[in-house]
């Protein structure tokens, strides 16, 4: 809510996961306020996402995606007029092809190497909007679709260009549905982080780009001719994907020794994800090959492992991923020892 | 006090207005724009003056935490000897004259429907 403060009297905001934690150790008072807060911030997501009876249908039957393309018409509508379902030919406007492909090749990929069906694993419809808002400079998951802008030319191309956008934002919906991790702070950093390793992963396995080949970019594509950068994050080298005078310089950390403090972007979800990012790069290096036949295969069951509470830090979800390693492969692989290491090399665990 | 919270501006009132998060969160996208009320016109102090009282008649509460990647504008209003104001909001909940102070800065107040 709007708030008044005397000067000198800090800022703050209640964000939901300090309500949350209000929830589980705060006095009956607090308590009751918290709840309070999260029942009519759940009313509100209630309000604002799509309406159950408005989806279009799932899926038939496991290996068969259901894509439903609209345009939004540089309006902020959602969804707006639907323009390609699935089994429909290609339209011809760039945007909307771009869409429904990369989604395909999403749902393929998790079909294919974990035999999962879809962002609930029960077909659930795939639903993406393009051309959102009028040099609309983002791509986002609102809790029961995706969202693409076309970029305002001048620093941005459209969202869709890039295969791994599109997949980084599908997976949100793995994670809620999975985890449910909480979006700020080191579990917020972890979110982002895992819409990015399978976003990466998705993109090497359409291409079909064993780990050493890969160029481990996020968004690459996405940022014109006019800025001076590679891609909006380099799993390989966080911190290194641009410096531009407009956007300036990629500020991700790659160790726990740079970790960034901030207030901003719930906790600098966006910039502390770089140390998780190249935790998968180096065990994904590592070990060599497809990176989704074992360090992905790893990250996955950490993600579904019911261990992995909403507010986990790195280092609890660095150690289940170790735990993960051990039951998949056995505690003498090489996988387990690949894990740990680049855990340890990012500093999250020594 | 105006509406329910938010300060009379005056010329020494400074509002920030920063945008954060989004999937392209980047340093350079979050640099906060600095509107000085002292450098404003009457007529522009006024129409920050309704758009502040919009906001805060919206009630919007903290951003909206369904889905990932969401943008959310943060506004700081500074006033030297008199009380602060803040709020945030999810950007699909800003008024067009939230989104035109960050795009054109103080030149927004001039527009027809700020």
């Amino acid at each position: 809510m709007p708030a008044t403060t005397r000067p000198g009297q800090s800022h703050g905001f209640m964000p939901p996961h300090v309500l949350e934690r209000i929830l589980s150790h705060g006095n009956a008072r607090l308590q009751r306020s918290a709840q309070a807060t999260l029942k009519a911030d759940a009313q509100f997501r209630l309000r604002n996402a799509s309406q159950a009876a408005a989806r279009p249908a799932d899926g038939k039957r496991g290996g068969e995606p259901a894509r439903y393309i609209y345009t939004a018409a540089q309006q902020e509508i959602l969804p707006g007029e639907r323009v390609r379902s699935e089994g429909d030919p290609e339209t011809g406007d760039l945007a909307v092809d771009e869409a429904y492909l990369w989604l395909g090749a999403t749902y393929r990929f998790y079909w294919e190497v974990f035999a999962r069906d879809s962002i609930d694993a029960q077909g659930m419809a795939l639903l993406g909007t393009v051309h959102y808002g009028e040099d609309y400079d983002n791509a986002f998951w609102n809790g029961a679709q995706m969202v693409f802008g076309d970029g305002d030319g001048e620093l941005f191309n459209r969202f869709t260009v890039a295969l791994d956008v599109v997949a980084h934002e599908l997976t949100h919906g793995v994670i809620e549905r999975e985890a449910g991790l909480i979006y700020a702070d080191q579990s917020g950093a972890l979110n982002e982080s895992l819409a990015d390793v399978f976003g990466a992963m998705v993109k090497q396995h359409h291409f079909e780009q064993a780990a050493e080949e890969a160029d481990w970019l996020i968004g690459e594509g996405l940022l014109t001719d006019r800025v001076n950068g590679r891609a909006l994050r380099s799993m390989a080298h966080p911190g290194s994907a641009y410096d531009d005078p407009v956007l300036g310089k990629d500020p991700q950390p790659g160790h726990m020794d740079a970790f960034v403090n901030t207030a901003s972007d719930n906790g600098g979800v966006h910039i502390n994800s770089g140390i998780p990012n190249r935790a998968f790069y180096l065990a994904a290096t590592r070990l060599g090959g497809f990176a989704w036949e074992a360090a992905g295969p790893v990250w996955f069951d950490a993600l579904r492992d019911p261990r992995l509470a909403r507010d986990a830090d790195f280092a609890t979800f660095a150690e289940i991923t170790v735990r993960c390693a051990e039951q998949r492969f056995g505690a003498d692989s090489p996988v387990v020892d690949a894990v740990r290491q680049a855990w340890v090399d990012v500093g999250v665990l020594r | 006090m105006s509406a329910r919270g938010v300060p009379r501006l005056a010329p020494a009132s400074v509002l920030a207005v920063v945008r954060e998060g989004g999937f392209a969160a980047m340093p350079g996208l979050e640099r906060p724009r600095r509107i000085e009320c002292g450098k404003l016109s009457q007529r522009q102090r006024e129409r920050l003056q309704r758009l502040l009282e919009e906001i805060d008649r919206l009630d919007p509460g903290e951003p909206a935490a369904a889905g990932a990647d969401r943008r959310v504008f943060r506004l700081f209003l500074e006033q030297p000897e008199a009380e602060c104001w803040q709020c945030a909001l999810d950007e699909t909940q800003a008024p067009r004259g939230v989104v035109g102070l960050w795009q054109h800065g103080p030149g927004a107040l001039d527009e027809p429907d700020t």
